[in-house]
């Protein structure tokens, strides 16, 4: 093989890791990129839900929130459908990141923010007497088995079906959020995924779209 | 799972990309050259060989055009018999100027040893017996007999392509051409096809004629020749035009053959794999094969695992009962959208590249549509048949 040939190969060697490295790099820069767009639409929501706090703390200083229950119902669901809605949105960019570990850190945030969320739609439920129902999710970050795959699908197709009569909000149980790992102590969860509904019923997931229904009349 | 999915998506692009750049740059460095030949006035004499069984149907029309070949040197044509059980022997038989041999059936190779030991000339020309040369491919080829170099390809093409099978195999026949060619830059060239190559008659019976064990001794004495440090070249212009399988069930098992004969050359000489004192044997050609096996078999994994799981998520959705065609697609910028796009570039430049030149002496296939065909179905069915090769060879459950 004469030197010109070695240095084809070396050559193509060089453009090729070239090649793969402008890959890395630029699938770094994507991510960045991504998180910054998923950073800027928690914030988004948090504003939105801040928005809406201090409307009902506002409506529990000043009057009595029973007289503004529809109200307060209807914002409290216009948040959540933004929260479940970014929340699919979140899933697709976590999906295409590959480098970022900030990524967790919006994922919590976030996961802080259903966390509020569904407190607060408990106590509206109760003082409003509404008669939506909870579905929380728990679902495992770091291990997607099939079981879950198919939960998640489920419980999609359910909150399709379902509309504003379920609040449908979904924890990563293993992400390390002091408050998600006290829930699962109160309830007793030691199986992920699973399911609790109306802060009541447990139930260990998988369960199929007719067991579900048994329990959640929409 | 999903880094393991990363890790071999990665493995596939670098080794893609690593040979479509390597392929890309020697012919961009040698592309004035690609259809020059060496300059010569002595031209040796040659002799044809046709191994012929149960070829009634073309035997008459591949002598009558072999007949037709021009040169200026001494030609003799040889055509073997092979014990065909139809009127093959006795339509060559007819013919006059040309010697008929008749002989028990024991394959090709044998009967390509049978004519190799009755000829004189100084070149053998071994020709298919449904395989048609154009008039000048011997003064094509003869001029690229310098010292070392012990046997000359031809550009192979299909002869009228009709279905939408041969069609994809002219254009698989015009890709294989281009690239050996290119193949010949590094001293490459794996294989001297049976429709027509030509040898220098001394070596081939030095290095102990065709091995008649191998299912594609085309392949095999290519290795050989290499082996012996003897060079092959292409005669890219030179076009000889062949008939290819046109059902699938042909289709299949040809390329049975042509994978068995390729994994019989791969273990008869992989104890040189990596030996620098063979270069193109050991520091190429084995290595690209390894990896051209392993990765096949790995994509084959990896199509399996895909497959096992669509049939697990469609079983999860009729036992679950959530509805399975349902999807959320966002095609969002990452590393492997890059490097996909980078792919499918260097795939079009390569096809470019390739059927820019070809055009040059045969008809492009301009239908974008066989096109895609070919890239997405077509090349896609390779790793299932050399499965099925591996479960054959290793089975013992092979013949020509």
């Amino acid at each position: 093989m004469s030197g010109k040939m070695k240095n084809v190969f070396s050559k193509t060697a060089v453009i090729t890791v070239i090649v793969f490295l402008i890959g890395v790099y630029l699938g770094i820069v994507f991510d960045s990129m991504k998180v910054e767009e998923v950073k800027g639409r928690i914030t988004q929501i948090d504003n939105l839900w801040n928005d809406v706090r201090l409307m009902q703390s506002y409506i529990q200083k000043f009057s009595n929130t029973t007289d503004y229950c529809d109200f307060l119902l209807e914002e409290n669901l216009k948040v959540g459908d933004k929260i479940y809605e970014e929340g699919l949105r979140v899933e697709e960019y976590e999906k295409s990141n590959r480098f970022s570990s900030l990524f967790i850190l919006e994922k919590k945030r976030y996961a802080l923010l259903d966390l509020q969320f569904w407190i607060n739609s408990i106590d509206l439920k109760k003082s409003c007497n509404a008669n939506y129902s909870t579905v929380i999710y728990f679902y495992s970050q770091y291990e997607k088995n099939p079981e879950q795959v198919f939960q998640d699908r489920v419980l999609w197709d359910l909150k399709q079906k379902c509309g504003p009569k379920i609040i449908y909000i979904t924890f990563p149980a293993d992400i390390d959020i002091s408050t998600i790992e006290m829930i699962k102590k109160i309830y007793n969860i030691e199986k992920i995924p699973s399911i609790l509904i109306d802060e009541s019923i447990l139930l260990e997931s998988p369960l199929t779209m007719r067991e579900l229904e048994n329990y959640i009349k929409c | 799972m999903d880094i393991v999915i990363d890790v071999v998506n990665s493995i596939f692009i670098l080794v893609g990309t690593y040979f479509a750049v390597l392929f890309l740059l020697l012919f961009f460095a040698y592309e004035k050259k690609l259809f020059q030949r060496p300059k010569t006035k002595n031209f040796p004499s040659v002799s044809i060989i046709i191994p012929a069984f149960n070829e009634e149907k073309v035997i008459e029309k591949t002598i009558k055009r072999v007949k037709e070949l021009v040169y200026p040197g001494k030609k003799e044509i040889i055509v073997v018999d092979d014990g065909s059980t139809d009127k093959t022997y006795k339509i060559a038989n007819k013919i006059k100027g040309i010697k008929v041999f008749g002989k028990k059936n024991k394959g090709k190779a044998n009967a390509l040893n049978f004519g190799l030991k009755r000829a004189k000339g100084d070149i053998v020309v071994c020709i298919d017996a449904d395989s048609y040369p154009e008039k000048n491919a011997l003064l094509k080829t003869i001029p690229f007999f310098e010292k070392n170099v012990a046997a000359v390809t031809t550009s192979i093409f299909i002869k009228n392509p009709k279905n939408i099978l041969e069609k994809l195999q002219e254009m698989e026949y015009i890709m294989i051409a281009w690239s050996r060619k290119i193949s010949e830059y590094l001293d490459a060239i794996y294989v001297t096809p049976g429709p027509m190559s030509l040898y220098k008659r001394k070596v081939l019976l030095k290095v102990g004629g065709f091995d008649e064990k191998n299912l594609t001794e085309d392949i095999e004495i290519a290795w050989r020749l290499m082996k012996h440090k003897y060079k092959i070249r292409m005669a890219l212009d030179t076009k000889v035009y062949t008939k290819a399988p046109g059902d699938l069930k042909k289709w299949w098992h040809q390329r049975l053959r042509w994978n068995i004969g390729g994994l019989q050359t791969f273990l008869k000489y992989f104890h040189l794999f990596l030996n620098k004192e063979f270069k193109n044997i050991g520091m190429l050609l084995l290595p690209m094969s390894s990896i051209s096996y392993i990765l096949t078999f790995v994509g084959l994994i990896f199509l399996i695992y895909m497959f096992s799981n669509w049939i697990r998520y469609l079983m999860g959705a009729y036992i679950f009962g959530f509805n399975p065609f349902i999807f959320s697609f966002t095609l969002l910028p990452d590393m492997f959208l890059f490097l996909l796009l980078f792919s499918v570039l260097l795939t079009v430049v390569f096809v470019k590249m390739n059927f820019g030149t070809m055009k040059k002496i045969t008809i492009f296939p301009k239908k974008l549509s066989n096109l895609l065909i070919y890239v997405f179905i077509y090349v896609a069915i390779f790793p299932i048949n050399l499965l099925h090769s591996v479960f054959k060879f290793l089975t013992g459950k092979y013949e020509w």
